[in-house]
């Protein structure tokens, strides 16, 4: 995608802490013009840090932030023409909400009449106009929300800073106010730099996403891009809820096909070539080896009877949602273990973590996503098919996608980070 | 003491039997009444001791209650005492400008530095705030002595300043501060107002100041109360009857009769002054701390914070 002009541009930045910790590491990242960008990430991956050492609230250990077209590395934050709203939204207790807003126009020498103007304008667009005399302490949590919103917009920076605005809001006022600041982002056309922890909050603000991972960036792009081709087994995981089911399976090469072996005793998985495209050529050169196989829930159909593209499974568990049930069967194959997996599993039970990084685990739960009036229960042993065009393959050893060749090279990270799986079989 | 007593009971509830119950709530109130009057009667006794009269105070109950004329007689005794100076209320002006002084010195002084250990990363910070703590605790009269040595360069013996300018050095307004800063107030609120343009000196002003509410009435009470009951610092640097604070002027009247000490050497004879006028003094000196109390304890319920963050 070609982007006329760079609003916000990333060079190699660096964040080390004075303990030592590497929050954001070799961060490369150029921000269009008016575009909504997300930043998203499990807690530590240093997508906050990123937004304050943008904001001028962190320092930088390398690199530069650059905003229009000067370097801000050493701007103080009230110079860098950017309005912030906080996870806590950050409001004066002791002033009241016409007075927060305005505060930052105050600041700046702007003309009274102005700020009249633009306070009752955002109060307006914000349905704040009958608090404006109010304290944040008599204000519900949506309502701060706003205020916070605000003293954001009635700034018109060159870009907007959010720092999970969202988090503290119940489940239903947070998506409604998520299509509301999207909608206001648009009419407003500031480019604006989103952090949040919730992938799907990413997924439906975002023009696009960056996914970071322990300060490092793992993947950009539009939704779309990383809901389909996720570049490694991280983005996999993370991007999509139900997340995508993956396991470890055995390649083998066969006329112009391949087929995926699961356990030993099954006859295999069999996938035609013309299906593959140009991942084809790539995948068979793992012939005899282990990869992992990722496939998202709804890409999951009951076949009617077996054949050498299905598999034979066992339901266990059924969620009936109305308009689709989710469900839950084995597939006799060991589970992926990334870092993530293992941690996850830790938390839960230390035994099951253990025979997880030695592979002890045969059997893997995958979840499918399949149309309502699906007929099926708990206990059926049914075959399913999985659409072959949507079946993602990736290295063992590196986490990377398998690919082919062109995609495959712009996708490989540099070299000295260390993707961090661990085969389960090694 | 009373998480501990409705545990006892709560505890008696388990066991059967309504004669046990029975004993472990008596158990229960002995212990209370036993602290009661631990804490109650030394000062039901300060109230009652005025009451009365010079001769009886030395013979009677020290409970009994004498007659309300003698707290005027007592009053008027303390009045005419040095020849009618008034002493005691000059004495309770000196204390109340030295307090206040103190107060408004810990504040000054001690709300930017606890603001500035909280906040900010400097060479030594760690060392200002351990040594800071280690002030604390160490206790005042110990540093009389350097203290002296210090205001006698300055030619300040003698000085109301030499009491005041001392009062300035309060670690626990440091310490109080610091501590509300670091875990009550939410940082956001810094980055907040310096997206917002304030520089360092008005976000302190603009923002920091005005949501100390809750901390600067602890800071007042404590630096008030350290300075009224101070006694051994002014002792030593105050030499005129009229600079005197309470606590001193109080000792040096009671030093000059045979109330407490019967050896005494001043002719005590002839003071005007016996048992109910010192604990009438006495009396007069706790009543501003009582006062402050409840002035400050009013503001310490409230946050001045709320709104800020979510809740």
């Amino acid at each position: 995608m070609l982007r006329a002009m760079a609003e916000l541009e990333y060079k190699e930045l660096r964040k080390v802490f004075d303990d030592g910790t590497v929050a954001v590491d070799h961060l490369s990242l150029s921000v269009a013009d008016s575009e909504f960008i997300v930043l998203v990430g499990p807690s530590g991956c240093g997508k906050t840090t990123t937004l304050m050492m943008t904001a001028g609230l962190e320092t930088i250990t390398t690199g530069e932030v650059v905003i229009g077209d000067s370097i801000v590395n050493d701007v103080p934050p009230k110079d860098r023409d950017i309005a912030m709203v906080f996870q806590s939204y950050a409001l004066y207790p002791h002033m009241t909400v016409k007075d927060n807003i305005a505060f930052g126009l105050r600041r700046r020498r702007i003309p009274r009449e102005e700020i009249e103007r633009r306070v009752a304008e955002a109060a307006r667009t914000l349905d704040l106009e009958p608090y404006l005399k109010r304290k944040p302490g008599e204000l519900s949590g949506g309502q701060r929300q706003r205020v916070a919103m605000g003293r954001a917009i009635v700034r018109r920076p060159r870009l907007f800073l959010m720092d999970e605005p969202l988090s503290n809001l119940d489940a239903k006022l947070r998506v409604q106010m998520r299509a509301e600041i999207k909608q206001l982002q648009r009419q407003l056309g500031t480019t604006t730099l989103y952090v949040t922890h919730d992938q799907t909050e990413a997924m439906t603000m975002g023009d696009r996403v960056v996914v970071m991972r322990k300060g490092v960036l793992e993947q950009v792009g539009t939704p779309q891009e990383l809901y389909h081709s996720p570049s490694n087994l991280f983005v996999a995981g993370f991007i999509g809820s139900p997340s995508m089911n993956l396991i470890t399976v055995g390649v083998e090469a066969e006329a112009d096909d391949v087929v995926i072996q699961l356990d030993p005793g099954n006859p295999g998985l069999r996938i035609r070539g013309n299906q593959l495209g140009p991942r084809l050529r790539k995948l068979r050169q793992f012939h005899g080896t282990a990869v992992a196989m990722g496939f998202r829930p709804e890409n999951v159909t009951v076949a009617t009877e077996a054949a050498d593209d299905t598999l034979r499974v066992e339901i266990q568990h059924v969620e009936d949602l109305g308009s689709e049930r989710i469900i839950y069967f084995g597939v006799e194959a060991p589970p992926v273990v990334t870092e993530e997996t293992r941690q996850a599993a830790a938390d839960v039970d230390e035994i099951v973590a253990s025979d997880l990084t030695r592979g002890q685990v045969g059997r893997t739960v995958c979840v499918g996503r399949v149309a309502g009036d699906t007929m099926i229960s708990v206990g059926d042993r049914v075959e399913l098919r999985l659409n072959p065009g949507r079946i993602h393959f990736f290295e063992l050893e590196t986490g990377l996608t398998v690919a082919g060749d062109d995609a495959s090279a712009q996708l490989r990270r540099p070299a000295s980070h260390p993707a961090g799986f661990n085969p389960a079989s090694a | 003491m009373s998480a501990w007593a409705s545990s006892a009971l709560r505890l008696s509830h388990q066991r059967s039997g309504r004669a046990r119950r029975l004993w472990v709530r008596l158990f229960v109130y002995a212990v209370l009444a036993v602290f009661i009057i631990y804490f109650a009667v030394p000062l039901v006794f300060l109230l009652l001791a005025p009451s009365q009269g010079s001769s009886e105070a030395l013979n009677a109950h020290p409970l009994q209650f004498g007659s309300i004329h003698f707290y005027w007689r007592a009053w008027s005794n303390l009045m005419t005492y040095a020849n009618g100076q008034k002493l005691l209320l000059i004495w309770g002006l000196n204390s109340l400008i030295y307090s206040v002084a103190a107060v408004v010195l810990a504040i000054v002084i001690g709300v930017p530095a606890g603001y500035s250990i909280a906040f900010f990363r400097f060479p030594g910070r760690r060392l200002i705030l351990l040594v800071t703590l280690i002030a604390m605790v160490v206790p005042q009269n110990a540093l009389v002595l350097p203290l002296f040595i210090g205001l006698s360069y300055l030619h300040l013996i003698g000085s109301r300043w030499g009491v005041i300018l001392p009062s300035g050095f309060f670690p626990l307004a440091v310490v109080l501060s610091y501590i509300y800063f670091s875990t009550h107030f939410p940082r956001q609120l810094l980055g907040a107002a310096r997206i917002d343009g304030c520089g360092e000196l008005r976000l302190f002003v603009r923002v920091v100041v005005p949501l100390t509410k809750n901390v600067l009435p602890l800071i007042a009470f404590f630096s008030f109360w350290a300075s009224w009951v101070n006694y051994f610092l002014p002792s030593v640097i105050l030499n005129q009857v009229t600079t005197f604070s309470l606590p001193v002027g109080i000792i040096n009247m009671s030093a000059a009769t045979n109330a407490i000490i019967p050896s005494a050497l001043n002719g005590g004879l002839g003071s005007p002054i016996g048992r109910p006028e010192l604990a009438e003094a006495g009396l007069f000196s706790i009543l501003p701390i009582i006062i402050i109390f409840a002035f400050s304890q009013k503001f310490l319920t409230q946050s001045p914070l709320s709104g800020a963050e979510k809740t």
